[in-house]
């Protein structure tokens, strides 16, 4: 069952989910907290959330490996986002189908605006093929 | 004119054409250097028809070098048009190995089973082997198996071999061979062709390989500062995370509670001490190089330093990490820069080996000096990746975060103090890797 206003943040860096943490607080969002990939979808397994925020490089299932598990499952419609310090995020979220990306380090503002986008407007979000560019 | 006397006489000689399975060699004054002077080419003894197709032969063999070509195209191109020039069949160039002890083919015309089946021929064995090892121009007027090492050259049915060594800077670079599946003699002109436009061959030879790895570094030097704007934008993200927060929080209600404002401050500061980190490993790398890495060492208890080092930095892998410590392993090292050796590889088994269990051993060497062991039971460093472990710009798995300077600048740091730094992989698995120091004399 789909949880009203949670997302799933797969991020390998400890004070970055803390930090997270923080923010969903003030947010009124409800976060689930994985280190990488594998805790990911042992999440997934037992709940349901509104979007997925996912780091790229991370040990034992990194975010490319995440995503094509993500895919299988027969419950997939919670947009993922590319959360990534990489050169060309927005390459990256292509690699992986996401629905969206934003580029680390961002403003809090946007990615406030980013996650309401796709927990608010759930359905459109996951639909929508075009990469949403943030920063 | 000597040289040109000697060049017409040795191609003229009956034995050279036939009835002998033995390499005639040919004098080798022809092509170093190679100089385009009628005097120098020992052309004196040409017809004018001889000269002109001489030259233009020269100016169609050498045009591919002018261009920037990579290695293998610029090969292949000179291949074809020796091939055409010369009228033979094969046309094979094999190229020195790292070792300088086996030449490896790595071009043919002709001959494309001696690469697909990286034919390797040791310097001084076989045709190509001793022209290598004489660095002269061998004429080989029968094919058997008594000269030649490769059996491809006798299956393949040619019946006679021209090579010429290929020369750049002094050094023996490759062997360039040519071969008919006909017998045939080659004439003067030919012979001083091929030696005219060897060097010329040779050199742009090594100036396509010097521009690949001008290429290559500058590919890794892009990766390697791709990697680093990677890895100080995460902990900026934390950085400016927080901060941005905290401005929120505070603008909303100054009477924020202290305790929020110190954890804040407390992450901010940790990141910050990452970032610091990171910039001084790149700053470590570029004063090892330039040779600046100045030690100031003093008597230490490395045991003591360890176990210091451990606990301050490590504590939240305390459960994992056992200390096997050796008293009185006193040594002569900068603090430090000891101190950054156990991180540096205390970290790696850390990071490298996920939940695995680390034993920190120091022990007392007869030998060595003082040995700092850091082995765990991880799952290992694939062999490719083993060779480069302590090299710059290096990192292995690409899940693995990090600028790959740590073992780096850890070898670095365990030779300047008169020590070494290795690695070795258990049969049973994990990774061991070691570093000595110096004992104190007492």
């Amino acid at each position: 069952m789909s949880r009203a206003r949670s997302v799933l943040v797969v991020e390998d860096e400890a004070p970055l989910r803390q930090l997270l943490g923080e923010l969903f607080r003030e947010w009124n969002i409800t976060g689930y907290f994985a280190k990488d990939g594998v805790e990911a979808l042992a999440i997934l397994s037992e709940t349901a959330v509104s979007a997925i925020l996912l780091d790229m490089r991370m040990p034992e299932m990194d975010g490319w490996q995440f995503a094509a598990h993500y895919r299988r499952r027969i419950d997939c419609s919670a947009p993922i986002i590319v959360f990534t310090a990489a050169t060309d995020p927005e390459a990256r979220a292509r690699e992986i189908g996401a629905d969206a990306w934003i580029a680390k380090p961002f403003n809090l503002a946007d990615l406030a605006d980013l996650l309401e986008t796709a927990i608010g407007g759930h359905s459109s979000v996951s639909s929508a093929s075009a990469v949403t560019k943030i920063q | 004119m000597q040289i040109c006397s000697r060049v017409h006489g040795n191609l003229t000689r009956k034995s050279l054409v036939s009835g002998s399975s033995e390499p005639v060699p040919l004098p080798v004054g022809l092509a170093r250097p190679p100089a385009l002077s009628a005097a120098r080419l020992g052309t004196a003894n040409f017809s004018a028809t001889q000269l002109g197709k001489l030259v233009q032969g020269v100016i169609h063999l050498t045009e591919p070098s002018l261009s920037y070509l990579g290695v293998p195209e610029l090969v292949e191109e000179l291949e074809e048009r020796i091939r055409a020039v010369l009228g033979v069949d094969t046309a094979t160039i094999l190229l020195m190995d790292e070792s300088g002890t086996n030449l490896v083919a790595y071009a043919a015309k002709g001959l494309e089973e001696e690469v697909e089946q990286r034919v390797t021929v040791p310097v001084g064995k076989g045709f190509a082997g001793r022209i290598a090892a004489e660095r002269r121009p061998l004429f080989l007027p029968q094919v058997d198996e008594r000269v030649v090492v490769n059996p491809l050259l006798i299956a393949k049915g040619l019946k006679a071999l021209l090579g010429i060594p290929l020369v750049a800077e002094g050094d023996v670079i490759g062997v360039l061979h040519v071969g008919s599946l006909t017998p045939r003699e080659f004439k003067a002109d030919e012979l001083t062709l091929l030696e005219a436009v060897s060097d010329r061959i040779a050199a742009a030879i090594l100036s396509s390989r010097r521009l690949e790895a001008a290429e290559r570094a500058i590919q890794a030097r892009d990766d390697f500062l791709s990697t680093a704007a990677h890895e100080l934008k995460t902990p900026i993200t934390t950085l400016k995370g927080y901060a941005q927060l905290m401005q929120h929080r505070l603008a909303a209600n100054p009477e924020t509670p202290v305790e929020e404002i110190l954890s804040a401050v407390g992450a901010i500061n940790v990141a910050a001490s990452k970032i610091q980190s990171l910039i001084e490993q790149i700053l470590d790398v570029a004063r090892i190089e330039r040779g600046g890495l100045n030690l100031a060492p003093v008597e230490l208890d490395l045991s003591a330093l360890v176990r210091d080092t451990v606990e301050a930095h490590f504590q939240p892998h305390a459960d994992r990490i056992e200390l096997d410590l050796e008293p009185g392993a006193v040594v002569c090292a900068d603090p430090l820069r000891a101190e950054q050796v156990a991180i540096n590889l205390v970290d790696n088994a850390v990071r490298h080996a996920a939940g695995s269990q680390i034993v920190v051993s120091i022990c007392r060497d007869e030998d060595s000096g003082v040995r700092l062991r850091v082995k765990d039971d991880g799952p290992g460093i694939p062999e490719d990746e083993r060779p480069h472990l302590f090299d710059r710009l290096t990192q292995g798995s690409s899940a693995t975060k990090g600028l790959g300077l740590g073992l780096h600048i850890t070898k670095q740091i365990a030779e300047l103090h008169g020590g070494s730094a290795s690695a070795t992989f258990p049969r049973e698995g994990g990774s061991v890797f070691e570093v000595t120091f110096p004992s104190a004399r007492r």
